[in-house]
């Protein structure tokens, strides 16, 4: 393995999955509460984890066990990758390339990429409205079903760009949720919009109700990963995704 | 030659910043386990013509709010509902009831304190305050 290589390490090895979701701390925090909640609710198995040299060097300890902050979980024919900590922009070339090369191995039918989308109105908005790109037309078609609408003009940037980008490269059907969200505040609400497709979307039996009612908590208990992220979003241009893009070229 | 030992000096000086940042990070933690006080997470945003302050404040209610203004230094604190235990993390923050947040910010430029306003929805803090600079209309001939 070479210094600057991610590689992905499996603990239970897997054939196949079908689904596979990615959630990793961004603008309000959106895909990761998601992703935690969803792997909480269902009990998930931990399968494998990312490793590199160009990665922190940082371990969680969990129940007083050390993990990798970067870890995959897995139930029936959903898995989910997700990040505890926020990814240095300088890394996200080689992550998002090995994640693609991982999903493409493991036959993956829809990879989904859930982030929040910053809105300077979102204290007036009660519910969230979630916003879809595709890049597939099969994918796009899932747009009715999961009742998202479309994100038709505008920049994304950071890690669901690159995952958009280098599954269009590998032919992967991904679809990438974006969640009306604070842009610089933990936002739970949001989270429980995109669970809410996710539910429609891949038939998840996810309750919502407790996240929803932990929401205020959740939002204390991760200032401090939302101040970090805040940090390393300044280096992934995810400013621009506020701008207008010049539309007549 | 000198191309190379530009690059090495700024290849140093993002390294050194990096070290800053950790630990800054480090050693200036958004809790205070002394006065059981956590840092809430807030930003300042410039307009044309007014500063506008938000600060995220859960688990708080609209008249449990203090604000201060004092030497363009805005300060907030804010009282919450229950107290607060991280059961599961670290080792100082897990014995410690945190109580209430408190913020410190310096403000900018000239402002129009008299004209201060204050908003609390959804658990957001929203504070307004306008620029004290007059605007002058310039006529184009």
């Amino acid at each position: 393995m070479s210094t600057r290589d991610v590689k992905i390490l499996e603990t239970i090895p897997v054939n196949k999955i079908k689904y596979c979701i990615i959630g990793v701390p961004d603008v309000g925090l959106v895909g990761a509460i998601a992703a935690g909640y969803i792997i909480r609710s269902q009990k998930m198995t931990e399968i494998g984890h990312l490793e590199s040299d160009i990665f922190p060097p940082v371990i969680v300890v969990h129940d007083g066990d050390l993990k990798s902050p970067f870890r995959i979980y897995k139930k029936d024919d959903l898995a989910i990758i997700i990040s505890e900590i926020p990814l240095d922009p300088r890394v996200l070339p080689q992550t998002s390339r090995s994640i693609i090369d991982w999903v493409e191995s493991k036959n993956v039918e829809l990879l989904v990429t859930i982030t929040g989308i910053g809105v300077q109105n979102r204290m007036e908005i009660e519910v969230p409205a979630v916003f879809g790109v595709g890049n597939t037309s099969s994918v796009k078609e899932l747009f009715a079903k999961g009742e998202v609408k479309p994100f038709e003009e505008g920049f994304m940037a950071g890690f669901h760009a690159l995952i958009a980008r280098e599954s269009g490269k590998k032919g992967i059907p991904n679809l990438v949720l974006l969640a009306q969200s604070h842009f610089q505040y933990p936002d739970p609400a949001a989270a429980v919009s995109i669970i809410d497709v996710l539910k429609k979307l891949l038939g998840l039996d996810v309750d919502t109700k407790e996240l929803l009612n932990e929401a205020e908590e959740i939002r204390l208990k991760t200032r401090e990963l939302m101040h970090r992220t805040s940090q390393s979003m300044e280096g992934m241009g995810k400013g621009q995704e506020q701008e207008i893009p010049m539309m007549y070229v | 030659m000198l191309k190379r030992r530009k690059s090495l000096t700024s290849e140093f000086d993002a390294l050194e910043k990096e070290i800053e940042s950790t630990f800054e990070d480090a050693f200036n933690p958004m809790w205070d386990n002394k006065s059981r006080r956590l840092e809430p997470l807030a930003h300042l945003r410039e307009t044309e013509d007014k500063v506008i302050v938000t600060v995220d404040l859960p688990l708080v209610k609209k008249e449990d709010i203090q604000l201060n203004l004092a030497n363009d230094v805005l300060e907030v604190e804010a009282t919450m509902q229950r107290s607060i235990r991280f059961e599961k993390w670290g080792t100082v923050q897990r014995q410690t009831e945190f109580e209430s947040f408190y913020k410190a910010m310096k403000l900018p430029g000239q402002l129009n304190i008299d004209k201060i306003k204050a908003t609390f929805t959804n658990g957001i803090l929203t504070i307004e305050i306008p620029n004290k600079a007059t605007k002058f209309k310039i006529v184009v001939k």
